[in-house]
């Protein structure tokens, strides 16, 4: 099995919004899901599609132009989706998170585990 | 265009300035997503700002070969150096004014900073054979501009006419014959992560009578040099490069012919 290459924090939660956005992933609606993943802290558009590129240049997700809307002044979107080695990344991933929310569980108790889930 | 804000889009000035500033190969999603987030004409302006300025980043990254651009840099130096060195004068000439040699690092900065901004702004979807030859024509004429603004301007970085013409001449000879073996990235095979020189593909869609035609020019000119048949000297190791350039570069086009 190919390694598949590291992915950063933000890279996860741009994966993350791709993989729940389902076939809706683009610009905006991407935007809007990380922010919401990654609150309070603010996320910035231009920061989403430089981590579009990125992910696109490292394999983990795929783009095509859609058919173009009215609301978009009859422009196209760019829908994502992800790849095979973007979801063995973000299983990865979110095995890693698993095992640091048990690792912290077990020290800080289940009293803290539960306030935060 | 009457620069007054539509009902629900931003005004048609502001969205004719994006267009043109954003590279063609992202203009039609990021055009459309910020025409999709129009609230105010503040806010469109605050976003076309931050987001439009990081695509044209990204974009200058994915279509920048770092490796390739210091290839691209060197070669461009060198020329300019080698032909300042012409009769072993004139560089002792340069080193001794002020800024000495680095003012022959000035038209290759230009020229590089033209050539990155043309291949970002590349369109992928129209192949243009002649793409790496223009790239290196433009960035020349943006370096052969700024050379007669720093020339009216009185100034003592501006070079001589000479150099600059066979400097000028000698780079878009080799930097060139450089882009059609690593050709710009909107002339690659998508999805390809290995060198390009690797990839069995034609050299930038390029005419193959063509680029056999220039590599036998860059051939002769460097045997010209050797044998010392041009009007200006350059250096023997920097021939025999020329020479071993030109072999490797003819027996790569009979290797790749089906």
């Amino acid at each position: 099995m190919a390694r598949t290459d590291s992915v950063g924090q933000f890279e996860q939660l741009v994966l993350t919004a791709i993989l729940t956005l389902r076939n809706d992933a683009y610009g905006v609606t991407v935007q809007a899901k990380v922010a919401e993943l990654a609150r309070p802290k603010e996320v910035s558009l231009g920061a989403i599609y430089v981590t579009l590129d990125r992910l696109e240049d490292k394999g983990l997700v795929a783009s095509r132009l859609s058919d173009p809307t009215p609301e978009r002044g009859g422009r196209s979107k760019r829908v994502y989706q992800l790849e095979a080695l973007g979801e063995r990344a973000l299983e990865e991933s979110a095995a890693t998170a698993r095992r640091i929310w048990q690792g912290v569980a077990e020290v800080w108790g289940k009293k803290w585990a539960k306030e935060l889930g | 265009m009457d620069g007054s804000p539509r009902k629900f889009g931003p005004p048609r000035w502001a969205e004719a300035i994006l267009e043109k500033l954003i590279p063609p190969a992202c203009r039609e999603h990021v055009v459309g997503d910020l025409h999709e987030r129009y609230e105010s004409p503040f806010q469109y302006m605050g976003d076309a700002l931050f987001a439009g300025s990081m695509v044209i980043l990204s974009r200058v990254r994915r279509t920048s070969d770092p490796v390739v651009r210091f290839m691209e840099a060197f070669v461009l130096y060198g020329s300019f150096v080698t032909v300042a060195n012409a009769g072993g004068k004139l560089l002792t000439e340069q080193s001794s004014q002020p800024w000495g040699l680095l003012r022959l690092a000035i038209p290759p900065a230009i020229t590089i900073v033209f050539l990155i901004l043309a291949d970002a702004y590349a369109d992928p979807a129209k192949r243009a054979p002649l793409r790496p030859v223009f790239g290196v024509v433009l960035g020349l004429g943006g370096a052969f501009f700024c050379q007669g603004a720093l020339s009216l301007a009185g100034s003592s970085l501006a070079l001589p006419n000479l150099i600059m013409l066979s400097g000028a001449g000698f780079s878009l000879l080799l930097v060139s014959t450089l882009r059609m073996i690593f050709p710009p990235f909107a002339d690659r095979p998508r999805g390809g992560n290995g060198p390009v020189f690797w990839q069995n593909q034609e050299i930038a869609g390029i005419d193959a009578r063509l680029a056999k035609g220039l590599v036998m020019v860059g051939l002769v000119l460097a045997l010209g040099a050797f044998a010392g048949g041009l009007p200006f000297h350059i250096p023997r190791a920097l021939a025999q490069a020329l020479i071993i350039l030109g072999i490797l570069l003819v027996g790569y086009q009979f290797w790749r012919q089906p």
